[in-house]
């Protein structure tokens, strides 16, 4: 088994980033598995019996053995052949949350058009894992899109390249295995994990008014309108949904009075720390309806308020390099 | 109208599918049959016993053996083992030990995905299946062998369907028919050209013996009567040029020197160390010919008197013996091909002295009055030639009937078949008049084999059968006037005039058949001229079913390293194992070629030409700004397709229901399917 770790560590070291990619021959490489072997070993008794009582029979039945160890090798390796991968679209998560990426496998143009063929039992886990228990078995049918929803513990802000996947598969006999190392590009954004606390005192806002960046917005309840996609959850009246009333939010007023600067420099701590805090702030900010701006160290965002700014806001302090600059 | 039924049998039974853990056992026990019924009844209860508890395990009725249960199953089976068949190393023990293991590894499966196991359990009863094949080489038990494998390649798919394991009956039948399809002339192209070597690597023990009818190396009297109804097939004779005339056709069998009245046998066999023209002499009328030998699980070969040359690829080390049998090292336990030349006329010296005083030997207190006739013609008569006339006169004259169902002789036989009963067999004739002579001072002795042939015109070969095994004598005449000296074969039987043979014997195989079998003669209403067309027409029959057989014989079973050779050399080849393996790779080459142009060739007429024309509609709409996949759905498509570009709505809307018509309500619209083209062809977007 070492012999194949070594092997696949190679190979895993020639994988080329790619947006989507359909499996060609050259990209699928094919090993006899263990259970292969135990029937080359039987094979091989039958053949040295035949030979020594010349029986032609059990050369025939020996050799058909061969013939359909060699015709699963080749079906084996057909049953990646062709398919498409891609990846769509990664919701952006901080830090120490779940990320989750759907993995889309259908049959390319080429082999829908040719063959009416499914392709069956196939493996799909991340290459660097030994973990049986996240590999998951799919079909692929023809004319059909398979979703398969991976995912992985985001560990580091940033930009999160997806580590590399094995496809692989043995079917129809299990007497080979066929395996490619994929690595699809994908940009997922993670976002700083927000701070659990705020000590607000040691912000001081600033901004065209004066107003702080306490929650006043809080008690200011207004009334509900239905839920939007996007709004926070901790705003949607979960008691009306119990009542079969359907998704309302509670609404607040004088949120959208509010505008400020979150601004780095009115933080004090180390770089983790204040994105840390900066984060929480701009959650809580867009919770609370208000329009922010966000000043970084050479990043400025101006005064706006709404899912893409926060996004902005956000990415910007996923990205921020400021130890080397 | 394949491809409805194949959609149907799709259909229809894709909801079939089975838990193939459950069918495991079933299978097993249908693999095991043939050799459960074979062997003691103890071990067949002990596995027809597991696989019953896998079966109720699976079942989840019972749970299975612990570690230890299973250890106390182990040591049973081989207390079991060891009762039944002793210490002893045979194919039958170390076959039901596979077995009982195999079974008992059923147990050790942990889950559902534990393929190891299940893996080892189907190869081992792959293994089981194809070592049948060293047991018997029938057609029927090659149907079923094939059967099972295939069966267990369905089996082994079925494993590996995951993540549930599940057979889904149809499908995976398709499935592996493919692969047999596929693998059927790989295997044929390995079959033709790998490499044969001559002869055993090894020996290995000698199988338990299996009761086949046939001649044995000993005689006594009723041993060849009762073959006489077997219809059992002893060999099939080829022969180059025409076949020797009806009195030469006597095949040398077991010589037997040694006898105590009662029982004939035959003295240790050595090889013939002497060269052999010095004891065949003046030899004439060669015949070549080829023989196809049954297995009957003994060491000898048969050939017309006298072979003089004897060769064949199974059969290394076969020798000549010392009286002139031809035998082999080991037992033939399967189908033997050989070609042997014969001499018919010949003179045949002796190898030894000691030989002619072993043809003397008189068992002393057996037989009295046969000893006294013989003492007498001693007295009277001088010259072996005429002891031996009157012998044969002694029969002839005498009311001797010859019959397939004498009495039975059990203490001086002889003496009872000379002087009492006067009917008997050709066993009684042979070994009474060997007596005789060696009473009155002839050296003589019994000789067994077959004689006669039986003529297939479909196949222009000839049968031997069981029913022909006949025993004459051979006499020793050192000098002879008027005719031949040496040995000389003397055939008693001959002697009876046809008056004096039973209706009986007349009965050959086919006439029994004729008989019997068919019952026909109990139809009134049938004339003799339609009896004699069914029995042409069942005869006809016979002949081409035994022809193909033969041929089968000949070309699959026999197939060896001289086959391989006659095979090369039509092909105009050298025959060596290089050319061999060449041939098998480039062979093997052409295969995986002609393989991937037919795939090609497949796709290109498979190839869904209104998918295409759809895709390259689809193509068309992307290029002028949507981002749409085809597996949207046609009808979420118009619609998306239609709001983004409402000035070409009647086109989108023409092209996307013409493919939904075509897709979903008529298949196989020709003229549909050729608008619908040429418009996807039109349609631009500016």
């Amino acid at each position: 088994m070492n012999i194949l770790n070594t092997l696949q560590n190679w190979l895993l070291r020639r994988v080329s980033l790619k947006g989507s990619a359909v499996l060609r021959p050259r990209d699928i490489y094919i090993l006899p598995t263990k259970e292969g072997l135990l029937f080359a070993i039987f094979a091989f008794i039958l053949l040295a019996a035949a030979i020594n009582f010349n029986n032609s029979l059990v050369f025939f039945s020996t050799f058909m053995m061969v013939g359909i160890g060699l015709v699963s090798m080749h079906m084996t390796q057909k049953n990646l052949l062709k398919l498409e991968l891609s990846i769509s679209h990664v919701k952006p998560v901080f830090c120490f949350q779940n990320l989750s990426f759907p993995v889309i496998i259908k049959q390319s143009v080429d082999k829908l058009t040719s063959s009416q063929s499914d392709n069956y039992s196939i493996e799909i886990q991340f290459s660097h894992q030994s973990d049986k228990n996240q590999t998951q078995f799919f079909d692929v049918l023809a004319s059909e899109t398979t979703q398969l929803p991976l995912s992985l513990t985001a560990t580091k802000r940033g930009l999160l390249q997806l580590p590399p996947l094995t496809l692989s598969t043995r079917y129809p006999l299990g007497l080979f295995r066929a395996w490619t190392n994929i690595q699809l590009f994908n940009d997922a954004v993670i976002y700083p994990k927000p701070a659990d606390k705020l000590n607000h005192k040691n912000i001081s806002a600033s901004g065209s008014d004066d107003q702080g960046i306490t929650g006043h917005g809080f008690d200011d309840f207004s009334g509900f309108k239905s839920y939007q996609a996007g709004e926070p959850l901790s705003h949607i009246h979960w008691k009306a949904y119990a009542r079969e009333q359907g998704l309302l939010t509670k609404t607040f007023t004088g949120g959208s009075s509010h505008e400020y600067w979150l601004d780095w420099n009115d933080l004090n701590s180390d770089t983790e720390t204040r994105l840390s805090e900066l984060c929480r702030l701009i959650i809580e900010a867009e919770e609370q309806g208000d329009r922010y701006g966000l000043i970084l160290p050479g990043v400025k965002i101006n005064i706006n308020q709404g899912q893409q700014h926060q996004h902005k806001c956000l990415k910007s302090l996923a990205l921020y390099e400021g130890d080397y600059a | 109208m394949l491809k409805l039924l194949k959609n149907w049998l799709l259909q229809s039974t894709s909801l079939l599918t089975i838990n193939p853990h459950i069918l495991l056992p079933f299978v097993l026990f249908i693999i095991l049959l043939p050799h459960l019924v074979a062997i003691s009844i103890i071990v067949t209860l002990y596995i027809l016993l597991i696989l019953a508890w896998f079966l109720l395990h699976t079942l989840g009725i019972i749970s299975k053996p612990g570690q230890w249960i299973r250890f106390f199953l182990v040591l049973i089976a081989l207390v079991i083992l060891v009762i039944s068949y002793g210490l002893s190393f045979s194919q039958t023990a170390s076959l039901s030990l596979l077995s009982i293991m195999m079974c008992l590894k059923l147990f050790e499966i942990d889950n559902e995905q534990d393929r190891r196991n299940i893996f080892l359990v189907i190869f081992i009863a792959d293994f089981i299946l194809i070592s049948y094949f060293l047991h018997s080489q029938d057609i029927f038990l090659g149907i079923f062998i094939v059967v099972n494998i295939f069966i267990l390649t369905l089996m082994l798919n079925a494993f590996n369907r995951l993540p549930q394991s599940s057979l889904s009956l149809m499908k995976n039948l398709l499935l592996i028919s493919h692969i047999f399809v596929k693998a059927l002339p790989i295997a044929i192209i390995l079959f033709l050209f790998f490499p044969r070597i001559p002869g055993p690597l090894w020996t290995l023990p000698e199988f338990g013996q299996s009761g086949t009818t046939g001649l044995s190396d000993k005689m006594y009297p009723g041993s060849i009567t009762s073959l006489v109804d077997s219809d059992e097939i002893a060999f099939r004779v080829s022969f180059q040029g025409s076949s020797p005339s009806a009195e030469d056709l006597y095949w040398r069998g077991p010589v037997l020197t040694e006898t105590d009245g009662f029982l004939w046998s035959q003295k240790k066999q050595q090889p013939l160390i002497k060269p052999f023209s010095s004891i065949i002499s003046e030899t004439s009328g060669l015949i070549h010919y080829t023989v196809t030998l049954e297995a009957h699980q003994n060491k000898m070969l048969f050939a017309l008197e006298m072979p003089t040359q004897v060769k064949g690829d199974t059969i290394q080390g076969a020798y000549l013996s010392t009286d002139l049998q031809m035998l082999t090292k080991n037992s033939l336990h399967q189908l033997t091909q050989y070609q042997v030349i014969s001499s018919t006329h010949f003179k045949f010296n002796t190898v030894s002295d000691s030989e002619l005083k072993d043809a003397l030997q008189f068992p002393q207190a057996s037989n009295p009055r046969t000893h006294q006739l013989g003492q007498s013609w001693k007295s009277s008569l001088s010259e072996p030639q005429k002891i031996v006339a009157a012998g044969l006169n002694y029969f002839k004259n005498e009311p001797f009937y010859y019959t397939k169902r004498p009495d039975a002789m059990t203490t001086n036989p002889s003496d009872e078949f000379l002087f009492d009963k006067k009917r008997g067999f050709c066993e009684h004739f042979a070994s009474s008049f060997v007596l005789l002579m060696r009473a009155a001072g002839v050296p003589a002795r019994v000789v067994t084999g077959y004689q006669g042939i039986e003529r297939n015109d479909v196949g222009n070969y000839y049968i031997v059968r069981q029913s022909n095994a006949h025993a004459w004598a051979e006499v020793w005449l050192d000098k002879n006037n008027s005719g031949k000296t040496g040995w000389v074969r003397i055939d008693p039987t001959a002697m009876i005039p046809a008056e004096r043979i039973e209706a009986d014997i007349f009965q050959t195989y086919l006439d029994r058949l004729r008989f019997s079998s068919l019952n026909i003669p109990d139809l009134p209403e049938l004339s003799a001229q339609q009896k004699t067309l069914i029995y042409n027409v069942y005869n006809q029959l016979k002949q081409i079913i035994d022809n193909i057989r033969h041929s089968w014989n000949n070309w699959v079973l026999g197939y060896d390293q001289s086959k391989q050779n006659i095979l090369l050399a039509l092909m105009g080849m050298n025959a060596n194992a290089q050319t061999l393996i060449v041939l098998m790779i480039s062979c093997l080459a052409g295969l995986v070629i002609i393989f991937q142009i037919s795939e090609r060739y497949k796709k290109y007429q498979k190839r869904d030409k209104v998918l295409k024309s759809y895709l390259k509609f689809i193509d068309k709409l992307n290029q002028s700004g949507l981002a749409i996949t085809p597996n949207e759905g046609p009808e979420a498509i118009k619609q998306y397709a239609i709001r983004q570009f409402p000035q070409y709505k009647t086109a989108i809307q023409d092209i996307i229901n013409d493919y939904i018509t075509i897709r979903y309500a008529e298949q196989g619209n020709k003229e549909l399917i050729l608008s619908f083209q040429t418009q996807v062809k039109q349609f631009k977007l500016r």
